[in-house]
């Protein structure tokens, strides 16, 4: 199969020539793969969510969506309308009055028929868990609900690929819980693939891929297990790892014939009980 | 006591519920109060209520034995007593230097040039950040961490008695939300703080509170130390809130039979005690 996004040697400099905030970055996105990419502010990671669909454009490489460069003024639109982007603030993300005509508002700029607006509207609002609030305002609405239209609002486009940029950073925990457990299932059930930029690590247990990335290089890969399990350089990186899974990997290093990818309470009080 | 809330209750509009019911609680001097529960639980009214910023349709607040409820109470010097650290508050600076932003409090409180320098001079350094370095720095310029801290400042600049943080950390990443962790403990012991600290954060919150205030739907449902709080382990998920993981799988652990100590919020000794247990 094709990748979805490609990414060849690409950096990035917001001033021209120096200060690579991005480095040589290679990287596929396969369809229907779910990577997340953590790190700390300045890392890179939301510079490089914007190349993904054309925000910005690369200094140096190239970035593909589809086999398309996103370098071509005529493509640009078709690249948009497949990767879609949603922020951090759900505040900033809403333009109507009315959940389902914020909703609208992207097909609406497509030219669809208004029928097809209608039942995409619906369908995309049904997808995040908000079709009895098609008719609200998105003000009145908590901010984990208001993310959820801000996500339906890019479903409506029927893209291939979801981009989040630290989508639950100014959530409650109620609010960051619906907003994974909808982006979870968006990838699983309507296999839309998902970039997710997050500080949270215990949101991307679920990851297929994460990248860890530190002044604009990819320092650590892999799966959720390869990657927390390396508990030392991720704390070097003053990163967290799940706080069930440092205990694991402390227990493990007593001595204690326990697995190192445990990433919930339940799964560690397992370990521990069956070492009877 | 410095602060004792009597009978607090408060709604926002006459036939509206009440976003506080019968609030009673006191602080005494010194001590690292955490106040948790859900958007919507009464938090932010709550500390509104304590820096006299809103008024309670019923009950009362004392500061130091002064009823700020009151009708003839100096609000101006409530608000200078009682620090506020809003959410986000880098939101809310706007002067044209690092320097005037920290002097502002101080400036309305009409002391003088030299007093407002030191004042400065303290509260940038005990946010970390170098004082001939940034005093003439735009606060727009700098790094969301750095803004956040220059905001910090200026409430610890008012030298206030309690300072109450809601939820300092958010939205910073681990790196900075660690550091500012840090330099709120070696403040509070600076200044003589107490602190109020607003967080979703339980690992946070058990490890550093003295006592946890527990509001839902406007009631104040507990008001314990972390370890007598860990006890009711099974009242607070019904909440939806709960103890720090590690804590969390102490509990499941006794609650399979292990002899062991719950009262545990760091991993390190979480680690020695299931150890010690299991070689016992």
């Amino acid at each position: 199969m094709k990748p979805l996004i490609e990414l060849n040697d690409v950096s990035y400099s917001y001033n021209g020539e120096e200060d690579f905030v991005l480095k040589d970055i290679d990287l596929n996105i396969e369809p229907g793969e779910f990577v997340a990419i953590v790190g700390h502010n300045g890392s890179g990671k939301s510079t490089l969510a914007k190349l993904l669909n054309g925000l910005l454009l690369p200094s140096k490489g190239e970035v593909k969506v589809g086999g398309l460069s996103t370098t071509s003024q005529e493509e640009l639109w078709q690249i948009r309308q497949q990767v879609g982007m949603v922020f951090q603030s759900p505040d900033n993300q809403l333009v109507a009055n009315i959940v389902e005509e914020d909703v609208a508002f992207g097909p609406e700029n497509l030219g669809l028929p208004s029928e097809e607006i209608k039942a995409r509207v619906k369908e995309a609002l049904a997808l995040v868990g908000m079709k009895d609030f098609a008719r609200h305002a998105p003000h009145k609405l908590s901010g984990g609900q208001k993310q959820r239209v801000a996500i339906a609002g890019i479903i409506a486009m029927r893209p291939d690929c979801l981009v989040f940029d630290e989508p639950t950073a100014m959530l409650d925990p109620v609010g960051r819980k619906e907003v994974i457990k909808t982006v979870e299932d968006l990838n699983k059930n309507e296999g839309l693939s998902v970039v997710y930029i997050t500080h949270f690590m215990n949101e991307v247990v679920n990851a297929d891929r994460i990248l860890v990335f530190e002044e604009g290089e990819i320092v650590l890969s892999g799966s959720p297990k390869d990657v927390f399990t390396k508990v030392d350089e991720i704390k070097e990186l003053s990163l967290d790892v799940p706080q069930v899974t440092e205990l694991a990997y402390h227990l493990q290093n007593s001595g204690l014939d326990i697995d190192s990818d445990i990433f919930t309470v339940n799964r560690l009080v397992e370990a521990i009980c069956s070492l009877k | 006591m410095l602060i004792k809330v009597e009978s607090v209750t408060h709604q926002y509009d006459d036939m509206g519920e009440s976003v506080l019911n019968d609030i009673n609680f006191s602080i005494n001097k010194n001590e690292f109060i955490s106040l948790i529960g859900h958007t919507g639980s009464g938090k932010s009214t709550l500390v509104q209520i304590l820096n006299g910023l809103i008024k309670p349709i019923s009950g009362q607040v004392f500061l130091s034995g002064e009823d700020i409820t009151g009708k003839d109470v100096d609000l101006k010097k409530v608000r200078q007593q009682v620090g506020l650290v809003f959410q986000y508050p880098e939101h809310q600076l706007f002067e044209e230097t690092v320097y005037q932003d920290v002097a502002f409090g101080p400036k309305n409180l009409g002391l003088s040039e030299e007093t407002i320098e030191d004042r400065v001079k303290d509260s940038l350094k005990s946010v970390n950040l170098e004082y001939e370095e940034f005093k003439d720095r735009s606060p727009f310029k700098l790094s969301g961490g750095q803004q956040r801290r220059v905001a910090i400042a200026g409430v610890l600049a008012m030298r206030p008695k309690v300072l109450i943080l809601d939820e300092p950390t958010a939205g910073l990443d681990p790196r900075t939300r660690i550091e500012l962790m840090e330099e709120i403990i070696k403040f509070k012991e600076e200044f003589n703080l107490t602190i109020i600290l607003v967080s979703h954060r339980m690992e946070e919150v058990f490890q550093l509170a003295d006592r946890i205030l527990v509001l839902s739907e406007g009631q104040l449902v507990f008001n314990e130390s972390p370890t007598e709080l860990t006890s009711k382990y099974h009242q607070l998920q019904q909440l939806g809130l709960g103890v720090p993981e590690i804590t969390e799988v102490l509990v499941n652990l006794k609650e399979k039979g292990y002899d062991l100590n719950t009262n545990i919020f760091d991993i390190l000794s979480a680690k020695d005690e299931i150890i010690k247990v299991l070689r016992s």
